[in-house]
C-alpha cells in the first residue's frame, strides 16, 4: 500500500479543524485503517488529548520535525498519516511543503497526498482557496464545510462558489454535519474519541456512564459523517488498498464536487 | 394503569412550564422541557435507567415531530426493547387530513412499537371520505380506540384537578348525581370494551 498523507488545515481559527481531524481519525479506525497523527498546534496539541497513543506534537518549521513525518512515510508501520495543521498556518505550511519538494513528490506518485480544507461561512474563507490554489494542483483537495456549530453558510451563493471553484475541477466537497452542543461538550469534557463515547467507554477503555441520549446524538452524527467521508476518492483509495490482499473490489464511482 | 398495577406509573408532562397533566397527578408527574437537550436526557436516560416502571409521556403536539426524530436518531426503540420495555404510541387523530398524514408518517417511522389510533368523538369524525379513509388504512395501526363524547357538564367535572377516574371506579368518590355517574360509567365501559383481553400486558411488555 502506498503511503498516504492527509493534511487538515484552515487559515482561520475556530472553524472546526481539529474536530474534523478527530472525526477523520475515528472514521479510519472504524474502517480498520490504522493511522498516525501529527499535531502542529505546538506546544499545546489539542488532537493529542484525544489520541495520545497515535499523535505526536511537532513544530512544522523545524526541519527535524518535518523529517519525522516525511522521512518515515515508507518505514512507518502504519501507512496513513494525518497532519493537523495549526490554525492560520495553512498557506505557510503548504509553502514549506512546496519548498522541500513534498508536493512535487506527491504529484509524481511517490505517495498520495490530500488536503482537507476546513472553511467557515465567510467570503474570506473562499479567498483562502484562491491563495492556496497554486499549491493544490495535482493533489486531492477537499473542501469541508463545517456545520458542527450550526454555521449558516449564507454568504455562499452558487455564483460566488462556482467562481472560486472554476480552476479546481477535481476538488471535492463534504459537509461536517451539526452535532448537538451538549453532546459535543460531553465528548470534549470526557477527552475520548467519538467512537468511544458512542460505545460508552472512558479514556482508559473502562465502562463509562455517558448519557444514552447524548451517545445517540453522537452515533447519528458519526453515521452521517461516515456517509460524507465515504464519498471522498482519497479515502476510497485507502479502502481499496487495504483490501487488495483479500480481493480486488470493483472501483466505485467518485462523487463530483457537490456544486 | 393505576388500577392494574401496584406500582404507580410515572408520568411525564411535556407541557413545560405549565404542566397540564401535572395538575391531576402532582406526585407521579414530572414536567420536562423537551426543547432542551438536558430535558431530553432527563426523560430518555431516566426511563432506561429504571425500566421496572411503566411510564406515560404526555406529548404536546408541537413536540411530536422533534420527539420522534430524536427517538429515531438515538435508537431508543431498540434500547427500550433491550431493557425489556415495550413502547406503545397512542396517536390522537383530529379532523384534518394533515393529522392522518402525520399518523401515516409516524407509523412508518416506528419499528417494533405498537401504534394505537385514538379517535375522539368530541372533536367529530374525519370528513374526507374519498381519500381520507383510504389514507387511514395506510396507517397500519395495531389497534383503534374511540373515545365517546362527554356532555359539557360531565367534561367540566372530569377536568377538575380533584377528579380522577381511579377514585371514581373504586367508588371512592361519593355523592355524584346519578346522571353524571351513569354517563361516566358509560364513557368508561365504551372505552374498556374496546380493549382486547390482556391489553395492559400486551401493550407494556416487550
Amino acid at each position: 500500500m502506498k503511503p498516504t498523507v492527509i493534511m487538515v488545515g484552515a487559515d482561520k481559527g475556530g472553524v472546526g479543524k481539529t474536530t474534523t481531524s478527530r472525526a477523520l481519525l475515528d472514521h479510519l479506525a472504524r474502517k480498520n485503517m490504522p493511522a498516525r497523527a501529527f499535531d502542529t498546534e505546538n506546544p499545546r496539541g489539542t488532537l493529542k488529548r484525544f489520541y495520545p497513543d497515535i499523535t505526536e506534537i511537532i513544530d512544522l518549521n523545524s526541519v527535524a520535525d518535518q523529517m519525522k513525518i516525511l522521512d518515515t512515510l515508507d518505514s512507518a508501520a502504519v501507512k496513513v498519516t494525518i497532519v493537523d495543521l495549526k490554525a492560520g498556518n495553512l498557506s505557510s505550511s503548504l509553502d514549506t511543503f512546496d519548498r522541500i519538494g513534498v508536493l512535487e513528490a506527491a504529484r509524481h506518485g511517490q505517495f498520495d497526498l490530500g488536503l482537507i480544507h476546513v472553511v467557515g461561512p465567510s467570503v474570506a474563507s473562499l479567498d483562502e482557496i484562491n491563495e492556496i490554489s497554486e499549491y493544490i494542483k495535482g493533489i486531492n483537495y477537499v473542501i469541508a464545510r463545517n456545520f458542527i456549530n450550526e454555521t449558516n453558510f449564507f454568504e455562499w451563493d452558487e455564483k460566488t462558489f462556482k467562481k472560486y471553484f472554476a480552476d479546481l475541477p477535481d476538488a471535492q466537497e463534504i459537509d461536517i454535519p451539526k452535532l448537538n452542543e451538549m453532546a459535543y461538550e460531553q465528548v470534549d469534557l470526557a477527552g475520548v474519541t467519538f467512537s468511544d463515547f458512542v460505545d460508552n467507554k472512558d479514556a482508559r477503555g473502562a465502562d463509562a456512564t455517558f448519557s444514552f441520549v447524548l451517545r445517540g446524538y453522537v452515533r447519528k452524527w458519526v453515521s452521517d459523517l461516515d456517509a460524507e467521508f465515504n464519498h471522498l476518492s482519497l479515502l476510497q483509495n485507502l479502502g481499496r488498498a487495504g483490501s487488495e490482499t483479500a480481493a480486488k473490489p470493483k472501483a466505485e464511482p467518485q462523487r463530483a464536487a457537490k456544486k | 394503569m393505576r388500577l392494574g398495577t401496584d406500582d404507580l406509573p410515572r408520568i411525564v408532562d411535556t407541557d413545560y412550564p405549565h404542566g397540564t397533566i401535572k395538575r391531576y397527578f402532582g406526585h407521579e408527574c414530572t414536567t420536562i422541557d423537551l426543547s432542551r437537550t438536558d430535558g431530553q436526557v432527563r426523560l430518555f436516560d431516566s426511563i432506561l435507567e429504571n425500566p421496572q416502571f411503566d411510564y406515560v409521556i404526555d406529548l404536546e403536539a408541537h413536540h411530536l415531530e422533534r420527539f420522534f426524530s430524536i427517538f429515531d436518531d438515538i435508537g431508543y426503540e431498540k434500547a427500550a426493547a433491550a431493557a425489556g420495555m415495550g413502547v406503545a404510541v397512542f396517536f390522537f387523530l383530529d379532523r384534518t387530513l394533515a393529522s392522518i398524514q402525520a399518523a401515516v408518517a409516524l407509523r412508518r417511522q416506528l419499528g417494533s412499537s405498537q401504534f394505537v389510533l385514538v379517535r375522539n368523538d368530541a372533536i367529530g369524525a374525519f370528513r374526507a371520505p374519498v381519500y381520507g379513509e383510504h389514507d387511514l388504512m395506510k396507517i397500519g395501526m395495531d389497534r383503534q380506540i374511540r373515545l365517546p363524547a362527554l356532555s359539557a357538564d360531565a367534561l367540566d367535572f372530569v377536568e377538575d384537578p380533584s377528579f380522577n377516574f381511579t377514585d371514581f371506579i373504586m367508588q371512592r368518590r361519593q355523592g355524584l348525581p346519578d346522571w353524571l355517574s351513569d354517563e361516566l360509567w358509560r364513557f368508561l365501559e365504551t372505552i374498556y370494551q374496546q380493549q382486547p383481553t390482556g391489553t395492559a400486558e400486551s401493550l407494556f411488555t416487550a
